[in-house]
């Protein structure tokens, strides 16, 4: 099994998930799986086809901005949309991005996919201006982020789509409990973010 | 990135835009939000924002992203 990352980093949401994908990069590297990582310019339309193309990976990951239309990489330059997105065929693909599981993630499945997670709606997460310069301490980000990852982190330790969707959705509602049962101030709005997110993060498989 | 289908046109009482400007209000000032592709707001930006639900694109994301939580407030404490 073999799994292809993009990292963009050029503003400060993907400055974010550009760290927090190293969780699932390290999870790759303990199943010693193959794992190819497009961080940075690196995530871009010409390299992720040939990647795709070339290497054939079992998993996609998407980190990035995204519409219902098409997904996007460093500088927001357009990766996959659905005249490219045969190249997802028989592939487990999460775009941890905006909107894409409207009609992007759709014509993902309808051109043969095996299986996508994505978000309907906006992907938001509240940040803590204090912590920007170290994102994995951020105590404000962390549980919208550590749920999101599960998704990933269960598809690289072999579980099928509906297992990972099930693993985050049912991390989403551990972390809401713990957060209603603390007591720091900005709570609310990351019980709000995680709500949301779950909401919003759909599952489709063939 | 446009293309989205962002929360319709709506238009919010001023009760809904004054209990989200509330929640919004009693947050620390260091929090910050990221709203995809639109950028990152600090609260005071996002109040601004909320104040201009009718005709604010991300105003009316957060508004229906405080309605959903608050809607859904009830099944998550049952739970």
């Amino acid at each position: 099994m073999s799994v292809l990352i993009t990292r963009p980093r050029h503003d400060e949401a993907n400055y974010y998930l550009f760290f927090w994908s190293e969780e699932f990069i390290d999870e790759a590297k303990r199943k010693n799986l193959k794992y190819f990582d497009l961080y940075k310019d690196r995530a871009s339309k010409i390299n992720v086809e040939s990647y795709l193309k070339k290497q054939s990976p079992d998993i996609v990951i998407f980190n990035g901005h995204g519409n219902d239309y098409e997904m996007a990489g460093h500088d927001n330059a357009i990766l996959i949309t659905k005249n490219n997105a045969e190249l997802l065929k028989k592939k487990n693909v999460f775009m941890r991005a905006c909107n894409t599981g409207n009609m992007l993630g759709k014509d993902i499945m309808r051109l043969g996919a095996n299986g996508f997670i994505g978000y309907k709606r906006p992907f938001m997460f509240p940040m803590d201006k204090d912590s920007f310069s170290k994102p994995l301490k951020d105590k404000f980000a962390s549980p919208c982020l550590e749920c999101s990852n599960q998704v990933a982190v269960s598809l690289i330790k072999g579980h099928s789509i509906q297992e990972a969707q099930d693993l985050s959705i049912n991390t989403y509602k551990r972390k809401l409990n713990e957060m209603f049962n603390s007591e720091s101030s900005a709570n609310s709005i990351t019980i709000a973010c995680l709500q949301w997110n779950m909401m919003n993060q759909v599952c489709y498989k063939n | 990135m446009n293309k989205n289908n962002m929360a319709e046109d709506k238009n919010y009482s001023q009760e809904i835009i004054n209990l989200v400007v509330a929640r919004l209000t009693s947050l620390p000032s260091n929090v910050e939000l990221s709203v995809g592709n639109e950028g990152s707001f600090s609260i005071n930006d996002l109040i601004e924002r909320v104040k201009n639900g009718d005709k604010d694109e991300i105003g009316r994301e957060i508004i229906e992203m405080q309605l959903s939580y608050i809607r859904s407030f009830k099944e998550l404490t049952a739970e």
